[in-house]
């Protein structure tokens, strides 16, 4: 057995702070944030629109503008280096090798110039080095594993060519291409028919357990959390507000903005493309974010602590599940989903 | 392709306009040609009544206007533009003799232009809002407000009499000494591109800031390629829908500005031959250059249509 349980996580975020020096005054997109993700798990991080989701997987990555407006602070360890301390030369070998990223909208993530073969080889040819013909036929076969028909006759076709499922296919297929072992997914299926959706997220589980591979799931959605994550972020405002393993948060949510999200969760029934817009009130503005709770606005159980101080993450005795929050919920009994 | 049919009929009453005005235009120019190609300059001889009149009818000039354009036309769509009142040489010979001196400078400008505007505009717009991005554009606003002529004087006193290193004006031919032709194409050339890029490369500039906030870019920088790699593989292509139409655009300018240069420069091009028949009253030769011109013009937009297919397969399943 080993002996070392604190042994290196995959990725290890400490403090990290993402602000924008917008002419209007600093945006606290991510305020603050710390989790940990071990090699081959899932981790979901769900908030609303606006939370700093997609700041947060892009300061991971480090993709954000370099032109002195966007302030960073904090560590990024991936097996224990910090890739905020890393020469851009060397975060470079980072993306697409170790970390890859799937976007939200596969309307607008592939070059509507460039034809798909060339956006997937550029990757085996540029970062892994491999020869043009080698690199078209494993273009074809990451084409097939990801379930496109006709893999070698997509190579030539443009973007524009394919339907947005198939579009975030090949985009998963770039993904793949440099053989990651963490993939970010922010918001992958938030743009497609629910149909298409659970199709995508399963490719996506199939391709993880395949290659071992780390995923952060980035959703607005609850339901798909519960059903594709092992472990759970929850964030409000730039700010971690919960955290624990998926099954926890489903059980026993002790944050009330956890609790707000799991009631306004889309129910199956459900049109398509329905948004997380049923909790009451507006999430604070990132340009003047209040000293107390952020959800002190709109928690039903605000008290006056609530707007004066903020409420730390902290844990049960026995328990890994954090959360802030001055009056957390009772432990109740399962929320049926 | 409708999309390019419909266009090609819409620049055809173009044409028509073009060639019917300048027809009109010198026929309400005064002095009489007759006068002009038979009066002797030494001795003010004007000619006898009978040649005048014999003259006049051998250039159909007894005709109304309306049906002079219409032989001439005819002329035309069978490749004749008529001969010259004053060398008896053929318009279009004189126009085969003269179109590749203009072709060269012309494309030899927009090389220029194009290889200045595409790295500027390029580094302007990434680092879009920078000091040096700032300096960059004032410049250009000031080179902007600088008339041809005016940069063709500067380039000329500078690299013709102050360094010596290029001549000022002539023409050699390309096949009796090439390094001397290109030589003195050079200023011209230079003078031409430096009026057109300032226009290109602010074009590109934001077309780029733009491109830059796309998704396939940041999907691009997830994959680790390089930024110089980003920028001319990703985003130049996608940024580039209205330079190539400027492009295009400016062909009218850059007719213009290569008429002023050819004459500046003293270049045997089409442009010279065009300000030499007007001094010289040829109006036929005149009427023919125009032509040829307006032909050029549009020719010119419909490549640059075709342009449009090439750069972005969008374009081409819309057409
Ligand atoms: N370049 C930027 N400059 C200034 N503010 C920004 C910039 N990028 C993002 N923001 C702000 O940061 C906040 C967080 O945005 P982010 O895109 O991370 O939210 P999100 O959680 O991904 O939302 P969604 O679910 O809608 O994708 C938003 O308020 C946004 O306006
Ligand atoms: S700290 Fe107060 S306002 Fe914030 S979530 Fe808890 S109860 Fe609500
Ligand atoms: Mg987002």
């Amino acid at each position: 057995m080993d002996s070392k349980t604190s042994a290196s996580p995959l990725l290890e975020v400490v403090d990290l702070y993402t602000h924008f020096d917008t002419p209007r005054g600093v945006a606290h997109a991510v305020d603050g944030v710390s989790f940990r993700l071990e090699r081959g798990r899932t981790l979901g991080i769900v908030g609303e629109s606006g939370s700093g989701k997609s700041v947060l997987s892009r300061t991971i990555i480090d993709i954000l503008a370099k032109d002195g407006s966007v302030l960073n602070q904090g560590e990024v360890r991936f097996e224990g280096r910090d890739l905020m301390a890393l020469p851009e030369k060397d975060m470079r070998e980072i993306r697409g090798r170790e970390i890859a990223m799937v976007f939200q909208d596969p309307m607008s993530s592939l070059n509507p110039v460039k034809k798909i073969g060339k956006q997937i080889t550029e990757v085996l040819v540029k970062r892994l080095g491999m020869p043009g013909a080698e690199a078209k036929r494993r273009a074809v076969e990451l084409i097939e594993s990801v379930g496109i028909p006709d893999a070698a006759q997509q190579l030539d076709r443009f973007p524009m060519h394919l339907s947005g499922g198939m579009r975030q296919r090949v985009a998963i297929a770039i993904a793949l291409a440099g053989e990651p072992k963490l993939l970010i997914a922010d918001e992958p299926t938030t743009a497609l028919d629910v149909t298409i959706q659970a199709q995508i997220l399963d490719l996506l589980r199939r391709q993880q357990v395949e290659r071992n591979m780390a995923v952060i799931l980035i959703t607005h959605d609850l339901g798909i959390v519960a059903q594709y994550t092992d472990d759970v972020v929850v964030m409000y405002a730039g700010q971690i507000v919960e955290s624990c393993s998926t099954e926890e948060l489903i059980r026993r949510p002790r944050m009330p903005y956890t609790e707000a999200l799991m009631n306004s969760a889309p129910n199956l029934a459900d049109p398509p493309h329905t948004r997380l817009d049923a909790i009451p009130g507006m999430p604070p503005n990132l340009l003047r974010v209040p000293q107390g709770c952020r959800f002190a606005d709109r928690c039903p159980y605000a008290a006056e602590k609530c707007s004066t101080e903020m409420p730390a993450l902290a844990h049960d005795e026995d328990s890994s599940h954090i959360y802030a929050c001055w009056y957390p919920l009772e432990v109740k009994e399962a929320v049926s989903a | 392709m409708a999309y390019l049919r419909l266009k090609t009929l819409h620049l055809i009453p173009v044409f028509f306009l073009v060639t019917f005005a300048s027809f009109m235009m010198l026929d309400l120019l005064p002095g009489d040609t007759v006068d002009a190609i038979l009066s002797d300059a030494d001795t003010g001889e004007i000619g006898s009544v009978e040649a005048r009149e014999a003259l006049r009818k051998e250039l159909n000039l007894d005709k109304p206007l309306i049906v002079r354009y219409a032989l001439w036309l005819g002329n035309m769509v069978q490749g004749d533009l008529g001969r010259s009142y004053v060398t008896t040489q053929p318009v279009t010979e004189a126009l085969v003799q003269r179109i590749p001196v203009s072709l060269e400078l012309m494309i030899m400008s927009q090389i220029l232009a194009i290889a200045m505007a595409i790295p500027i505009g390029i580094y302007s717009g990434y680092h879009g809002g920078s000091t040096v991005d700032r300096g960059i554009s004032a410049f250009a606003f000031g080179v902007l407000s600088v008339p041809v002529f005016v940069a063709g004087t500067v380039y000329i006193w500078v690299f013709a009499i102050e360094l010596g290193w290029l001549p000022s004006s002539g023409h050699t031919d390309f096949s009796k000494d090439p390094w001397g032709n290109i030589k003195g194409f050079i200023l011209p050339a230079l003078t031409l591109a430096t009026i057109e890029f300032p226009i290109l490369m602010r074009v590109l500039r934001v077309d780029v800031i733009s491109t830059l906030q796309e998704d396939y870019i940041a999907l691009a920088k997830s994959k680790g390629m390089t930024t110089w790699y980003i920028l001319f593989h990703h985003a130049l292509r996608p940024s580039s829908f209205t330079f190539v139409t400027l492009l295009g655009l400016q062909i009218g300018q850059l007719i213009t500005g290569t008429v002023v240069i050819e004459t500046l420069f003293s270049i045997p091009g089409v442009g010279k031959l065009l300000i030499d028949s007007v001094d010289t009253r040829d109006e036929i030769m005149v009427q023919g250059v125009i032509t040829f011109i307006a032909i050029v013009y549009v020719v010119v937009n419909l490549l640059v249509d075709l342009l449009y297919a090439v750069l972005d397969p969008r374009v081409a399943r819309r057409a």
